[in-house]
C-alpha cells in the first residue's frame, strides 16, 4: 500500500509539474495582450509597460516556470491585478475554496444518499416501472446542462418560493441554517445534473453483484436481502460509485462555473472565469493548480478507498491480501 | 402679464449671462423647465428663479414645473412623503454592477456604474443632484456663478462639513487639489481646466479659472462627471476609500469585501445634510444581470441599480417593483472611419447618409429595447436640453433613398465589409439588426463581436496612445486604422460636451470615425464659449444640421436607463450613471 501510495504520489508531481508548464505557457501564448486586458482598454502605455512588468511577462519562460514553482512550494501567488486588486491571491482562494467546500460538501451530503439508495432500488427493482422510472429521470436530469437547470430553478422556485434563495451567498454572519437555505438551490441542481449518473453507476454495479456467485452462494445461506446487500453486495456494488465520485470531486470544485455565475455564489469556479475574463493570471494560476491538487487528492482518495473495499484491487497495487 | 417691476429687481442682482437667461424665458425662446435647468447650472437658486417666473407670468405651457416630483427623473424627492409612512431604520440591500477591481475604490480613476454607487455614498460632489433629475445645490457647493465671459467660475463652499476620517473641515484647498487630480488624470475636464486652474481664495471660496469660456463647468463638476467627487487635500490617486476610509458624505464604509464586492455603510453621524433614516445600506455586485433581477424579482434586494429590458422585462409590469427612467441620453454610436481606408465606401459621405436612411430605427427601439427609447436623429443631442433645436426634420428610414444615395456614389454593385462591436449589452443585437436592414439595400457586413477589454484598442480606437496601432494615428486622424465602421456604446450625459468634444472634434481622443471638420470644430468653439442660451441653441441648431448632413456617425436611439426599486422602498433618487442617494430613502 505504502508503494502504491508512493508512486501515485510520484505521478501527482508529474502531473502538477505538467500542470505548471501550462499555465506558465497561458499568458505567453493567449491571444492578445494579458497587461491591455488587465489594465483596461484605455490604459496608457507607462501603465502596459508596468503591468507587463508586473506579470513577469518579460522574464522568458523558465524562469517564470521557476517563479511559479516557487510560488506552489511557499504559496505565495503575490497579489491580485483585476480580479480584486491589491488582495493577496492566496486569500481570495483560500475564501472561494471554503465556499466551494461548503457547496461541495452539502451536495455531497445531499447527493450521494439519494443516488445511491435510487441506484440501489433500480438494480433491487431491474426492469420493473420503479427502475425505468428511476433511470429515464435520472437520464432526463443529466441531460439538461448545469446552468439551464440552475436558471430553471431560479425562475420556478427561487421567485415564487420565498424560502428557496436566489443568492448562494448568505449575507457575512449568518447562521449555519442560514448559508445551508442560500445554498439548497445550488445543490438541487448539482443533485439533478449527478442523480442519474451515479444511480445508473451504481445500479449497474449492483447488478453485476447480483448476479455474481458470491450473492448467489449469500442468498442460498439463506440470508436476508438486507443483510446480502449490506455484506455482500453494496461492499463490492458501489466501488464504481465511488470511483466515479473520487474523479467528479475536483469537478465539482473547480468546474461548476456556470452555476456559480447564476446563483452569484463565490467559489473557486467563479473565480477562475473572473480571473479568464480580467486575464488576472496570478490568480487564474492559483486557482487552477488548486483545483488540480484537490483533484489529484480525490482521486488518490477514491483508489485507497476501493483498495479498503475490494481485497482483490489491495493485490493489485501490490499489497497482499 | 409681466409684472415689469419684479423683473427688473430681479435683472439688477445678478451679472450679464444671467440677464440674458432671464430674458430668453421672457420673451418665450425656453421654456421654464428649460429656464430652471439652465438657471442651476450658472448658478441661480431657486427662490430667485422662482421669482423670475412670478414676475414673467404663468402662462407657459410647460405643464410639469421643474420642481415637481419628477417620475421619471431622479426618482421621488429625498422629503417627499411616500405611500405610506417613512419608517426609521432598517437596512436598504441594492443589487450593483460588480466593480473593476483594476481601478478598486479610487475615486478619480474609477470606471464603472458599481464603483460610482460605492464611493459616492461617502464621498460626495461639488454640485449635487436636483430633484428634476439634473444638477442642484444639494452637494458640497451652495451656490457658484461665473463672470462675466464664463471663464471663470467661483463655488461657494457649505460652512460645517466635517471629513469623517479625522482630517478636520472640509475646505476651499481640498476642492482645489481634487480638481488638480482631476486635471492630472484627465478625468473630464481635459481643454477645460489647466493645471493650476483651482485656487482656493478663502477656505469657503474657490475659483476656477478655465482654458476657455465655459457656460458648462458646474455640470463638468457635478455627479454627472463620476470621478469628481471631492476628497481631501492629501488623497492621492490611487488611494481608495477600503483602505483610507473618510468622506464628507451621509455613509460610512463599515466593511467592504473586495472578492464579493460587497460594501456596508452605517450612518455619518456628523454628516452637514442632519440624519438619515435607515441604520445601514449594503451594496452586492453582481457578475451576472439576470441574477440581479432575479434577486429583486424575489424579495431579496431592494433595489437594482440598472437592468436592461433583455434581463428584467419582467420588472416592468412587476406590481411589488417600481421603475425609474432617470433622463438619459445613453446611446450606442455607430461610427464610420471617414478617412480609412483612403477610397474606402465609407469615406464618402453619401454612402454614410445611405447607412443611416437603411437603419430602421423604430425596429431597435421596438424590439431591442421593447419601446424603451426613443428614436434619435444622427446627432448626440437629447431633446430634453435647452439648446436642441426641435425643427430639424426627423431623417426617415428610407430604403430607396439610400439605395439611391449608393447609386450616386458609385456603389450600385453593393458593399461587402466587417462591423465591428464589443460584447457589451445589447449591442450584438443591434448588429443583427443593423446587418439585415444594410443587406437590404446591398451593403453586406459582417457582424464581428469582440470582448469589449480588446474591442476598444482593436478596432475602436486603433491609433491612440492606448490602441495596438499607434502608428496609423497622426494629426486629424487620432483614432488612425479604427474600423471602417462599427458600434461604440456611450453612457450618459447631461450635456453633449463630451459627445462633441472627444467623440466627434478633431484629434478628439475618443473620435473613432477620425472625423476632421473645421466647420465643426468650429460651431463646437462657439457652443462652448456661449453662456446663454440663444448663444447655444445658435451653434448647437448648426452642429446638428451638419452632423445631419455629413454623417460620421449614425445615432439611432437614446434608451431608456432603468432602475428599480420594491415599492417599500421610498425616497431613493439615482442618475442614470449609477448612482443611488440613500440619504431621504426609507423602506417600510
Amino acid at each position: 500500500m505504502a508503494k502504491f501510495i508512493i508512486r501515485r504520489l510520484l505521478l501527482a508531481l508529474i502531473t502538477l509539474a505538467i500542470i505548471l508548464v501550462i499555465v506558465t505557457l497561458v499568458p505567453n501564448i493567449a491571444p492578445g495582450d494579458p497587461a491591455r486586458k488587465i489594465a483596461g482598454g484605455t490604459a496608457s502605455p507607462e501603465r502596459l509597460i508596468a503591468v507587463t512588468e508586473s506579470l513577469g511577462l518579460r522574464d522568458s519562460v523558465p524562469t517564470q516556470l521557476a517563479d511559479l514553482a516557487r510560488s506552489v512550494f511557499t504559496l505565495d501567488f503575490g497579489e491580485s491585478f483585476s480580479v480584486a486588486a491589491g488582495e493577496p491571491v492566496m486569500s481570495l482562494v483560500w475564501t472561494a475554496l471554503w465556499n466551494s467546500f461548503k457547496l461541495v460538501l452539502f451536495s455531497l451530503i445531499v447527493m450521494v444518499p439519494l443516488s445511491v439508495l435510487g441506484g440501489l432500488v433500480a438494480a433491487y427493482k431491474k426492469d420493473t416501472w420503479i427502475d425505468r422510472t428511476i433511470v429515464n429521470t435520472g437520464l432526463a436530469f443529466s441531460a439538461i446542462p448545469d446552468f439551464v437547470a440552475g436558471v430553471f430553478l431560479l425562475a420556478f422556485l427561487a421567485i415564487p418560493v420565498e424560502f428557496f434563495k436566489v443568492q448562494g451567498t448568505a449575507p457575512p454572519g449568518s447562521s449555519l441554517l442560514t448559508q445551508a437555505q442560500h445554498l439548497l438551490l445550488p445543490v438541487i441542481a448539482v443533485l439533478m445534473v449527478y442523480f442519474g449518473y451515479i444511480a445508473r453507476v451504481t445500479r449497474a454495479g449492483t447488478i453485476q453483484a447480483l448476479d455474481s456467485d458470491y450473492a448467489r452462494t449469500a442468498f442460498m445461506r439463506g440470508l436476508s436481502t438486507r443483510d446480502v446487500f449490506r455484506k455482500h453486495i453494496a461492499r463490492n456494488a458501489l466501488q464504481p460509485t465511488v470511483a466515479v465520485l473520487g474523479t467528479q470531486l475536483g469537478y465539482l470544485f473547480g468546474g461548476m462555473v456556470a452555476l456559480e455565475v447564476v446563483f452569484g455564489y463565490q467559489g473557486v469556479g467563479n473565480l477562475i472565469i473572473r480571473a479568464v475574463d480580467r486575464a488576472d493570471y496570478p490568480v487564474l494560476r492559483a486557482g487552477v493548480l488548486t483545483v488540480a491538487i484537490i483533484y489529484m487528492l480525490a482521486t488518490l482518495t477514491a483508489d485507497l478507498v476501493v483498495a479498503w473495499m475490494n481485497p482483490r484491487a489491495r493485490v493489485a497495487i501490490g499489497e497482499d491480501a | 402679464m409681466v409684472n415689469w417691476k419684479r423683473l427688473d429687481r430681479a435683472r439688477r442682482q445678478v451679472g450679464p449671462i444671467e440677464v440674458d437667461l432671464i430674458e430668453a424665458y421672457k420673451s418665450g425662446k425656453i421654456s421654464r423647465r428649460s429656464f430652471v435647468r439652465r438657471g442651476t447650472i450658472v448658478g441661480l437658486s431657486m427662490p430667485f428663479m422662482g421669482a423670475v417666473i412670478a414676475a414673467c407670468g404663468s402662462d407657459d405651457d410647460e405643464s410639469e414645473p421643474a420642481d415637481e416630483p419628477a417620475d421619471d427623473g431622479a426618482g421621488e424627492p429625498a422629503d417627499e412623503p411616500a405611500d405610506e409612512p417613512a419608517a426609521a431604520g432598517g437596512t436598504i440591500t441594492a443589487g450593483i454592477q460588480q466593480g473593476d477591481a483594476n481601478s478598486g475604490l479610487d475615486p478619480v480613476n474609477m470606471l464603472d456604474l458599481g464603483t460610482y454607487a460605492v464611493l459616492s455614498q461617502s464621498f460626495e460632489y461639488l454640485v449635487g443632484l436636483g430633484d428634476d433629475g439634473n444638477i442642484g445645490a444639494t452637494g458640497l457647493a451652495s451656490e457658484w456663478s461665473p463672470n462675466e465671459d464664463g471663464s471663470q467660475w467661483t463655488f461657494t463652499l457649505r460652512e460645517g462639513v466635517e471629513w469623517m476620517g479625522g482630517e478636520g473641515m472640509l475646505t476651499a484647498a481640498d476642492a482645489a487639489a481634487t480638481i488638480e487630480r482631476m486635471v492630472e488624470v484627465g478625468a473630464g475636464l481635459a481643454g477645460v481646466v489647466e493645471a493650476g486652474g483651482a485656487v482656493a481664495v478663502d477656505d469657503l471660496t474657490l475659483q476656477v479659472n478655465l482654458a476657455s469660456p465655459n457656460g458648462n463647468l458646474p455640470v463638468l463638476l457635478s455627479l454627472f462627471n463620476p470621478q469628481s467627487l471631492i476628497t481631501p487635500a492629501d488623497y492621492s490617486s490611487g488611494t481608495v476609500l477600503n483602505e483610507r476610509a473618510t468622506g464628507t458624505g451621509a455613509w460610512m464604509l463599515d466593511d467592504f469585501d473586495p472578492s464579493a464586492f460587497r460594501a456596508t455603510f452605517v450612518p455619518n453621524p456628523n454628516w452637514w445634510g442632519g440624519s438619515v433614516n435607515l441604520d445601514s445600506v449594503v451594496l452586492q455586485g453582481f457578475e451576472s444581470g439576470g441574477t440581479k433581477v432575479a434577486a429583486i424579482a424575489a424579495g431579496e434586494i431592494d433595489v437594482i441599480q440598472d437592468f436592461s429590458v433583455n434581463d428584467g422585462a419582467n420588472l416592468l409590469d412587476d406590481p411589488n417593483v417600481s421603475v425609474i427612467r432617470p433622463p438619459s441620453s445613453n446611446h450606442r454610436q455607430l461610427w464610420f472611419n471617414t478617412q480609412l481606408p483612403e477610397g474606402g465606401p465609407f469615406t464618402d459621405p453619401r454612402v454614410r447618409q445611405a447607412v443611416c436612411y437603411a437603419i430602421n430605427r423604430q425596429q431597435i427601439v421596438d424590439t431591442i429595447y421593447e419601446g424603451e427609447a426613443v428614436v434619435a436623429n444622427d446627432h448626440p443631442v437629447y431633446e430634453t436640453l435647452p439648446f436642441f433645436d426641435e425643427t430639424q426634420e426627423q431623417r426617415p428610414y428610407d430604403v430607396e433613398m439610400a439605395r439611391q444615395l449608393l447609386s450616386d456614389a458609385g456603389f450600385e454593385g453593393g458593399i461587402s465589409d466587417t462591423l465591428q462591436v464589443g460584447d457589451i449589452g445589447e449591442v450584438p443585437q443591434i448588429a443583427a439588426i443593423v446587418q439585415a436592414n444594410l443587406a437590404e439595400v446591398g451593403i453586406n457586413v459582417e457582424v464581428s463581436v469582440t470582448p469589449n477589454s480588446d474591442f476598444y484598442g482593436e478596432y475602436w480606437c486603433t491609433g491612440a496612445s492606448y490602441g495596438t496601432q499607434p502608428e496609423t494615428s497622426g494629426p486629424g486622424r487620432p483614432c488612425g486604422a479604427s474600423a471602417s465602421i462599427g458600434i461604440v456604446d456611450y453612457g450618459h450625459r447631461p450635456t453633449p460636451d463630451i459627445f462633441f468634444g472627444r467623440a466627434l472634434a478633431t484629434d478628439g481622443d475618443w473620435n473613432s470615425s477620425n472625423y476632421a471638420s473645421a466647420d465643426f470644430d468650429r460651431l463646437f468653439g462657439e457652443y462652448q464659449a456661449a453662456v446663454d442660451v440663444d448663444g447655444q441653441k445658435a451653434a448647437v441648431s448648426q452642429i446638428q444640421a451638419l452632423l445631419h448632413e455629413e454623417a460620421p456617425a449614425c445615432y439611432h436611439s437614446f434608451f431608456n436607463y432603468l432602475v428599480g426599486h420594491s415599492t417599500a422602498v421610498s425616497g431613493l433618487q439615482t442618475t442614470a450613471l449609477g448612482h443611488l442617494q440613500f440619504q431621504g430613502a426609507s423602506i417600510s
